[in-house]
């Protein structure tokens, strides 16, 4: 029996729904509550790391915190300045919300990954370590998606692509610079 | 529809099960899926515990399907997390029907696949290649589920790869840390029987010291020194 006569308890087959194709200008995340889920999701993947009975691990619990916005704070200056300083084209305002953007999309990952760092961190001694290891892989995703919209903010505005590229490289570098040694000040 | 008409809609095109993203649709189809999840893990389960006597297989029986749904939820939020961030957003219902899906048909080749556990189970095997041969088998059983997931995310957005490299990396985590607490699953022959044993150190102190084991170094027997994933584990 194949499977287009079987009866159709499986109802209704729908296609996955197709993703929009990207927009001329970016769509990235604006809404407050966003940014503020996102801030949730680093503070309760923290938490989670630090619930393994360990009174100095749920002192860490706020590392992610301090490191996300010590890399915003210290870093986006920079950005601005030195795109400006090349004369690229995006708007200093287009740039913050790139970074914003990506900052906030890591957030929720965070968000996400919280119910397994806390099943792990309840279950073994690995809490501590899973949290260092989650925001190093939070961080690396957040950078990645800052090159990726800073890409798109050039192209918006009609700069060219391959300064943009390299800019962006080489601000990433510094923004993960500074974030490792954030990280070691507060999560050792 | 009949359980047997939907056993054979999973087997055969699971991704058309998955497309079902209705609530009534879950609804409805989630105890099915449950129960054909369930009962596959229970057989595979009976099948691992099989060679230590009929209590132990009891155990494993009840243990198992467990194993198998634990970590695929806990993993859930991360998957839908990745999609949302990637730019490519999946319904929670569709991606619910699809993991229960992808279970469902992962516990129908677990029920297929006991036999085959069992086999060499029966014959004495060193305990430590019966446990090595358990391992293989459950992942095996479990990837057809795994990719009925991630096909039922959409596909492009942003970074995708990272995201599959970080869910996989996470569950696989999850799978061997809920195996180490939920063990014995294949008990030691000179072990009575047990349900579950005290929690020492995590599945990475043991990982070492079983692969030495089965390749013949019982330096150091089984049991960790300390726990931990950065700390010392053999004595000098």
């Amino acid at each position: 029996m194949s499977v287009a006569t079987l009866p159709s308890l499986i109802l209704s087959v729908e296609p996955p729904p197709a993703v929009t194709p990207a927009a001329a200008t970016p769509d990235f995340h604006t809404r407050p509550w966003v940014h503020a889920r996102a801030i949730g999701g680093v503070a309760a993947l923290g938490l989670a790391a630090g619930l393994a009975g360990q009174t100095e691990a749920l002192a860490r619990a706020p590392a992610g915190l301090a490191v996300g916005a010590g890399v915003v704070l210290l870093a986006t200056p920079a950005l601005i300045v030195g795109h400006q300083f090349l004369g690229m084209k995006a708007a200093p305002a287009s740039l913050v919300s790139a970074v914003a953007d990506a900052f906030a999309r890591a957030g929720i990952v965070a968000l996400g990954g919280a119910p397994a760092v806390l099943w792990l961190a309840a279950t073994s001694e690995m809490g501590p370590t899973l949290g260092v290891l989650g925001l190093l892989g939070i961080g690396a995703f957040a950078l990645c998606r800052v090159i990726a919209n800073l890409y798109d903010v050039e192209r918006a505005a009609g700069g060219a692509i391959e300064g943009a590229t390299g800019f962006a490289l080489v601000w990433t570098g510094l923004a993960a610079l500074i974030g490792l040694r954030l990280l070691y000040t507060f999560a050792f | 529809m009949s359980l047997f008409t939907l056993t054979t809609q999973v087997l055969r095109d699971p991704d058309a099960v998955a497309s079902s993203a209705a609530s009534a649709a879950l609804g409805r189809l989630a105890p099915p899926l449950l129960a054909l999840a369930v009962g596959g893990a229970a057989l595979f389960g009976l099948a691992a515990g099989a060679g230590s006597g009929p209590l132990q297989a009891t155990y494993a029986a009840v243990k198992m399907p467990v194993l198998f749904l634990l970590p695929p939820l806990v993993v859930l939020p991360l998957v839908h997390a990745f999609a949302e961030a990637c730019g490519a957003s999946v319904p929670w219902s569709r991606l619910s029907v699809a993991t229960l899906a992808g279970l469902a048909r992962s516990g129908l080749l677990a029920a297929a696949a006991a036999p085959v556990l069992w086999l060499p189970l029966s014959v004495e095997t060193p305990y430590h290649l019966a446990v090595l041969l358990f391992v293989a088998s459950f992942m095996t059983v479990l990837l057809p589920a795994l990719s009925t997931v991630a096909r039922a995310v959409p596909r492009g957005g942003t970074l995708r790869p990272m995201a599959l490299v970080g869910t996989a990396l996470t569950l696989g985590l999850l799978i061997a840390q809920t195996g180490w607490v939920l063990r014995p699953f294949v008990a030691r022959p000179t072990v009575a029987p047990t349900f579950l044993r005290a929690v020492e150190g995590d599945v990475f102190s043991a990982l070492g010291a079983t692969t030495r084991s089965a390749t013949g170094d019982y330096d150091d027997a089984w049991a960790p020194e300390s726990a931990g994933v950065w700390r010392e584990r053999r004595a000098e």
